[in-house]
């Protein structure tokens, strides 16, 4: 699944010819209290890292800049107020200038050249962190102001995001065509054959995974060793044992 | 081979550095991003080193700590007095399935340490407590990190003028230039085609290597052969015993210094990691017997491994340059 995160309705308004079945728009609203209840809400407590495994998280929206103007990638991002830096991994030749983004707390008047400004981005990679690669956190900023956020509206900020989001949209596709969730086989019905304890779920497990990596049917092993033929959990141990003396001794 | 870097992260206390001039001088493609510690990009957590392995950054940066630690107990020493290894660079360019470092760090990025100096006095420190085996290749393969930094030829440089340092440059790579020093050791990590091909991703041919062992051996080098790890694979017994057998008509093996012998063995605590970096690969996959905190081949696969290097060996007259580690 994909989760863009944006701050304000009309960015939110300009994206969401994005939704799809695999990709949700969050509204956050502005500032990182908002933003790091937003990813917290969207990745409640239940999910671990493997349940997460191939979601994406991506920041979008708009920031200030001195000097900078365009959609960025951005590869460094700065906490203001915490003195904290944080990374996103840019494994992807997206074809996109990249800039460092620094998170403040309040609108920056006086921006230093070369930098992003925006209010959301540091608590959004923080708390998403907890759960997703540094890999799969993407922030996509684009240039609305240089400080002077009065001369923002939200007419100018639905253009400006809309203008971008065909590039979104390649980005998009490029991030879909990469994720490649690892496949998790169940033994359960080995488990069941050989009594298994939780210890010997362990090494059916790790045979079954070598048997795959070396090219061999690790279930056939299995049933050669006489699995199907076991009563208790002592002889689930011998089958498994047979199996395991097999698999060590291919030469 | 010169690896590219798309990302070279920058600690700011390394800017200075000669060696960081040149490095960003000989990558000015890539995008270099300003840190304050290396840490805060190399220790990330959950990092997805398989995917880094096709994008690796390069991170500068200053060691402020030690740099030169007591080696391993599973290390072979050679029958060496102090033995130790220097924490030059970490991590590799290449990508062995097997490698401890997919196990101890958790990325794919690299790190080199430019502050060359310094390692150079706490080197000379050490020398004032008598002599010293030094590995210098231990974190990261310094061989085929020579494309890229400089450190290969400082180590080389200090041994020079060091003769009570014994240094020891162990690579899977094919490098280009040699010193005759008696106490430099140019190490060379040789597999079966079967085992490159398979787990040591982005490593030269078996072919090309001995090409080097014999291109040093040509230069009055001090040679030593590394058969470690063993791997298991199917039908190792063939695989090794054409091996050795290759090795015998393509090395002249009265001019190596010595060889060492054993099979692939790992922290319990690494091995997860190691999974998780590589999680179809039979090399590490095997599911191991636990000893005092390795994982190992059962002692029968490994006596059988061994078995066949060691016995054609000795068969050949080698007996007296192995050194096993069982």
């Amino acid at each position: 699944m994909i989760h863009v995160f944006a701050a304000i309705d009309c960015e939110v308004k300009a994206l969401r010819h994005l939704v799809s079945d695999d990709l949700e728009i969050v509204l956050t609203g502005i500032g990182k209290v908002n933003a790091a209840f937003a990813v917290g809400r969207t990745f409640h407590s239940g999910f671990t890292r493997q349940d997460l495994a191939s979601d994406v998280i991506i920041n979008i929206g708009t920031c200030g800049s001195d000097d900078l103007h365009g959609l960025f990638l951005v590869n460094k991002i700065t906490d203001d107020a915490a003195g904290k830096d944080y990374y996103p991994d840019i494994l992807r030749v997206t074809g996109l200038p990249e800039a460092p983004l620094i998170t403040v707390d309040k609108v920056k008047t006086d921006p230093e050249p070369g930098c992003l400004y925006d209010m959301e981005a540091s608590a959004i990679y923080l708390a998403g962190s907890k759960l997703i690669s540094p890999d799969r956190m993407i922030f996509l900023k684009m240039v609305s102001d240089n400080g002077d956020v009065g001369r923002v509206t939200e007419a100018s900020v639905n253009a400006l995001v809309e203008s971008y989001v065909p590039k979104i949209k390649e980005l998009i596709t490029m991030i879909r065509d990469g994720i490649s969730p690892l496949s998790v086989k169940s033994n359960e019905d080995l488990y069941d054959l050989l009594k298994a304890s939780a210890s010997m779920k362990v090494q059916i497990d790790e045979l079954m995974r070598f048997a795959e990596s070396m090219g061999m049917d690790g279930r056939k092993l299995f049933d050669e060793a006489g699995a199907s033929e076991v009563t208790s959990r002592a002889g689930g141990k011998e089958v498994t044992a047979r199996v395991r003396s097999v698999l060590t001794h291919l030469s | 081979m010169c690896a590219a870097f798309s990302h070279i992260y920058l600690e700011s206390r390394a800017e200075d550095y000669p060696e960081t001039k040149r490095l960003l001088e000989k990558f000015s493609d890539s995008t270099v991003v300003s840190i304050r510690h290396y840490k805060d990009v190399f220790n990330r957590p959950a990092q997805d080193s398989r995917l880094q392995n096709g994008s690796k950054s390069l991170i500068l940066a200053v060691n402020d700590r030690k740099k030169i630690f007591d080696a391993s107990p599973v290390c072979q020493d050679f029958g060496m007095g102090k033995f130790y290894y220097a924490e030059s660079a970490m991590n590799c360019v290449f990508s062995c399935d097997y490698c401890f470092l997919k196990g101890m760090y958790g990325t794919s990025n690299v790190v080199i340490f430019v502050n060359q100096e310094d390692y150079l006095k706490e080197c000379e420190e050490k020398l004032k407590e008598g002599p010293v085996y030094l590995c210098a290749s231990f974190d990261t393969d310094l061989g085929a990190l020579s494309k890229v930094s400089g450190w290969m030829n400082v180590w080389e440089g200090f041994a020079s003028t060091h003769p009570d340092l014994t240094l020891e440059l162990r690579t899977k790579s094919v490098v280009d230039s040699f010193r005759n020093d008696p106490n430099i050791i140019y190490a060379f990590t040789l597999s079966p085609d079967e085992v490159i091909d398979q787990f040591e991703k982005m490593t030269p041919s078996l072919d090309a290597r001995i090409a080097c062992v014999n291109q040093a051996i040509a230069k009055d080098a001090q040679v030593r052969l590394c058969f470690d790890p063993l791997i298991y694979i199917k039908n190792f017994e063939l695989c090794y015993n054409r091996f050795v057998d290759k090795i015998l008509q393509s090395i002249d093996l009265t001019r190596v210094r010595d060889i060492s012998i054993g099979t692939f063995r790992i922290s319990s605590d690494y091995l997860p990691n190691l999974r998780k970096a590589c999680p179809d690969s039979s090399a590490v996959l095997f599911p191991f017997d636990r000893e005092d905190g390795f994982c190992v081949y059962p002692a029968d696969v490994r006596s059988r491994l061994i078995g066949i290097i060691k016995n054609e060996l000795e068969k050949a007259g080698y007996g007296n340059k192995l050194y096993i580690i069982p």
